[in-house]
């Protein structure tokens, strides 16, 4: 018999302890030679019964004492594995000076330890770019200037120059985004917007795109769906999502974008699907799709700097929302984002088309 | 020669935009930091204003903000790549238009002359057109540049009197969002690009609302509509 909980497992040793003492009852009366019937007997079955009680509640206390604190380092584990760097637990637990005592403190340092790294890398990344901008900035005015006198010549190498100049801008750019999105979140922008306008906005704007390579979007469901959080961020996060779509639907095919609300235990969500009908992507890619930089072995064409999905899913969670992806069964990729609706009994404004004035 | 001021901390920065930009027509005076630069563009001899949103004393924002209480020069803010929202804060706060740097200075010299082209529109394109156009309480001075709700002026910027103007002038009809970045902000359509949104909820603001309603619907995917319904004759 496996017993999933500490609790249980000394709740259980109880009981079996208790039943233990009834038949050292009747040991008693075989041992020490007290006939069953004898007054004297009956005072130590209550005293073994008083004794049992007494000690149930001790192993309550114990197994909710070691129980509490182990509960509590599982949670914390998980919160700091989902990103929550500055979670702590020894302040759970004040002044405790056994194992799990040490263990809390340990798991602190540990922590400690991990946000201090990763916080440095962070910042090592966003100080890099920062530094990068204005070299680059001189450099592409230094190209301009050069292309004022050049050869006709040296303006092909000229326009290389340019191109690549462009390209380190545009990748200066995403992990510029991407540590702003590790860095801040500004609460004071945070407003209540209906996902739908998101959604016709962003799917009128990459269908005007994608027309122009014989491509379009189309919205194959939607309806409204409330969310809390900052409109421009989770706009680029679909938009993101969206053009990754274009650039991978063959030409003459249609990049589809569904909204609907699902309904679970943790509460409504609003629900993006965004799908293409290209090949999808090799079944050990799509786990690895949202890693910065990732490329899918044998496909070279990468346009974007590999940064956009990892944005988008970096600003989705932002929202408290989740972002996963598969191979769609009719072909192509579907990539799907979830995100918490605000509940009905909140006080909402939402009068205003793009709420921003709040 | 149109006269530019650039605040921008970076001394060589500036030495390079100015150099490019003086074939292109533009003297550029550079300042190199926040407190100064305000100074230097209320004295109000420049035709138009570029600052860099990270300046080393004061947020560029700030320097936008105090800037736009007392004038409505253009302003051509250069933010910082991969910052959506700096982007949209700038024109937020009433810049004319917005440049993600590191940039090519081609694009440069081509937004700061579409900024110029709004504030300076030749003579002759005025003749052909109406001098004033009034829908509803709201009218609009084109001569003059001003604009009034029931006689109380309004404080726009300049790309937000050219956006009104082109509303108005096809009031009660839709006018697509391409053909507003084309004939105000005066570059091509881009998509994904929200400037013109910002703008439009910008002025929407400034004009409050009539009835309860916003004089200026958005028709989703399409552009904006400024509704004439309920406008009084004249």
């Amino acid at each position: 018999m496996a017993i999933r909980s500490v609790l249980a497992k000394i709740v259980a040793s109880v009981v079996v302890l208790l039943v233990l003492v009834a038949t050292v009852s009747n040991v008693a009366t075989w041992l020490f030679g007290i006939p069953p019937d004898d007054p004297r007997n009956v005072g130590f079955l209550v005293r073994a019964a008083a004794a049992a009680v007494v000690v149930f509640a001790l192993c309550l206390w114990l197994a909710r004492n070691i129980t509490l604190p182990v509960r509590r380092i599982g949670a914390a584990s998980q919160q700091l594995a989902t990103g929550e760097l500055t979670t702590r637990v020894a302040d759970a637990f004040p002044g405790r000076r056994d194992e799990l005592g040490r263990l809390g403190r340990e798991f602190d340092a540990m922590a400690a330890q991990i946000e201090a790294l990763v916080t440095s890398q962070r910042r090592l990344l966003r100080d890099v770019s920062h530094e990068l901008r204005s070299p680059l900035a001189r450099l592409s005015i230094a190209a301009g200037l050069a292309r004022r006198d050049a050869s006709p010549s040296a303006s092909a190498h000229l326009d290389r120059v340019e191109e690549e100049a462009e390209r380190l801008n545009r990748l200066i750019g995403q992990l510029l985004a991407l540590a702003r999105l590790d860095a801040v979140v500004e609460p004071s922008r945070q407003t209540v917007f209906d996902l739908s306008e998101v959604i016709d906005e962003i799917a009128a704007d990459g269908d005007f795109e994608a027309r122009a390579t014989g491509r379009a979007v189309r919205i194959v469901a939607t309806e409204r769906c409330l969310i809390r959080g900052m409109p421009e961020l989770m706009r680029s996060a679909i938009e993101n999502v969206v053009r990754n779509g274009i650039r991978h639907t063959p030409r003459g095919s249609h990049v589809d974008i569904a909204l609907r609300i699902s309904s679970q235990a943790g509460g409504r969500r609003g629900v993006i699907s965004v799908r293409d009908h290209g090949n999808g992507v090799p079944a050990e890619a799509v786990p690895r799709l949202f890693e910065p930089f990732y490329r899918i072995p044998g496909h070279s064409n990468t346009e974007g700097a590999g940064l956009g999905l990892a944005i988008a899913q970096r600003a989705v969670q932002l929202h408290r929302g989740a972002m996963s992806t598969m191979n769609s069964m009719e072909g192509g990729l579907e990539i799907t984002i979830s995100v918490p609706l605000v509940s009905d009994d909140m006080p909402v404004d939402t009068d205003h088309p793009r709420g921003k004035e709040n | 020669m149109h006269r530019a001021l650039l605040i921008d901390d970076d001394v060589e920065f500036g030495l390079l935009v100015r150099q490019y930009l003086e074939p292109e027509g533009f003297a550029v005076e550079p300042v190199y930091d926040g407190t100064a630069g305000l100074e230097r563009a209320l004295a109000g001899t420049f035709d138009v204003v570029i600052i860099d949103v990270m300046l080393p004393d004061v947020l560029g924002f700030d320097v936008l903000r105090r800037l736009r209480t007392r004038s409505n020069v253009p302003v051509l803010m250069l933010t910082a790549r991969g910052d959506d929202l700096d982007r949209i804060l700038g024109l937020e706060i009433g810049a004319d238009d917005y440049l993600p740097k590191p940039f090519n200075p081609r694009e440069l010299a081509a937004r700061l002359r579409a900024i110029l082209r709004r504030t300076q529109r030749s003579p002759e394109s005025q003749l052909v057109r109406p001098a004033r156009l009034r829908v509803g309480d709201v009218e609009l001075d084109r001569g003059a540049r001003v604009v009034a709700r029931g006689q109380v002026p309004i404080e726009l910027t300049t790309v937000e009197f050219d956006l009104l103007d082109a509303l108005l002038a096809s009031a009660g009809h839709v006018v697509t969002r391409e053909a507003l970045v084309r004939t105000v902000l005066g570059r091509e359509f881009s998509p994904f690009d929200r400037s013109i949104d910002v703008h439009i909820a910008n002025l929407r603001r400034k004009l409050g609302h009539r009835d309860g309603v916003d004089r200026i619907k958005s028709i989703r995917g399409v552009g904006y509509l400024y509704a004439c319904a309920g406008a009084d004759p004249g």
